[in-house]
């Protein structure tokens, strides 16, 4: 049984085409999930194993930040690894989001292979 | 500033249209900014074409909105590519919602590429279709406009900085 993955962005079009890469990924990946912001996504995280999430920051409802803030609140969440994909390339939001324990971050726009690599890393320090 | 942001903006267009649609725009002639009056030309517009219109919102220092007009054909084409789908399966919802995430991505970028670091705050973009006389709308004092020739089609960036 693979990984599963939860896709968290506003935009439909970026879920997909994150969908596409890590499809494409060939990664031994299990069930992929998509939510539309952190309130949803937390939601899923409800009522679905999730073992890695891969989340966009700029998101209306709850952002991604939020998101990982109340992922570490609850003991059965806090220790999935969280990916940001962002296209706000600030250094705050990136320093914030690794300070509060991401595993790594992407810069939209970005080549599939970087989620790939990115992917790879994450299960490889998660079966250790 | 004003050449900063232009230099930032043109690497930032670059950038996101060559690595995520493998479109390499080039900018053309028109572009120019307003500062001490209005803008010059809008350049060649195709009167038959509807085109798109996305903008964010920024806060910091200093605040403004980025706006990009693109033609309804290129917008189609650029969508559908990314999304491995016919263009003529593409519907409004695909093209808007893709049209507002490459503003965003050139937004972000644009700010990444400043040598002027700060802490800048976007909105979430709005993107809706327009009318050819609404993509003739020119930035107010304090503001510029840059043009792109990309895949053959005319797309226009507009940053109004607040006073």
């Amino acid at each position: 049984m693979g990984y599963n993955v939860l896709i968290v962005d506003d935009s439909q079009t970026m879920r997909k085409v994150i969908r596409k890469s890590v499809d494409l990924s060939g990664l031994p990946l299990g069930e992929c999930w998509e939510a539309g912001n952190g309130v949803e996504a937390l939601d899923l995280l409800g009522s679905h194993p999730i073992d890695v999430i891969l989340t966009d920051f700029n998101m209306p409802g709850m952002n991604g930040l939020e998101m990982i803030r109340e992922l570490q609140k609850n003991e059965k969440h806090c220790r999935i690894p969280v990916v940001l994909i962002t296209t706000h390339s600030q250094d705050w939001v990136i320093q914030e989001a690794l300070s509060l324990g991401i595993k790594g971050f992407i810069r939209k726009p970005f080549h599939p292979e970087a989620i790939r690599d990115l992917l790879s890393q994450v299960m490889e320090e998660k079966s250790v | 500033m004003f050449e900063e942001i232009r230099q930032s903006a043109v690497g930032a267009v670059s950038k996101v249209f060559e690595e995520m649609f493998f479109i390499f725009p080039e900018e053309v002639g028109e572009s120019c900014d307003t500062r001490g009056g209005e803008a010059q030309g809008g350049g060649e517009e195709n009167p038959s074409a509807a085109s798109i219109r996305a903008e964010i919102e920024f806060d910091g220092v200093p605040s403004g909105k980025i706006i990009l007009i693109l033609p309804d054909g290129l917008a189609r084409k650029m969508t559908g590519n990314l999304m491995g789908m016919n263009e003529a399966e593409v519907g409004d919802p695909e093209i808007l919602d893709m049209i507002g995430e490459l503003n965003n991505m050139i937004s972000g970028n644009l700010f990444f590429l400043l040598k002027r670091k700060g802490e800048y705050r976007l909105t979430k973009t709005k993107a809706e279709r327009v009318s050819e006389t609404q993509t003739q709308t020119e930035p107010q004092d304090g503001g510029m406009v840059i043009h792109f020739s990309a895949d053959g089609e005319r797309v226009k960036l507009m940053i109004q900085l607040e006073p």
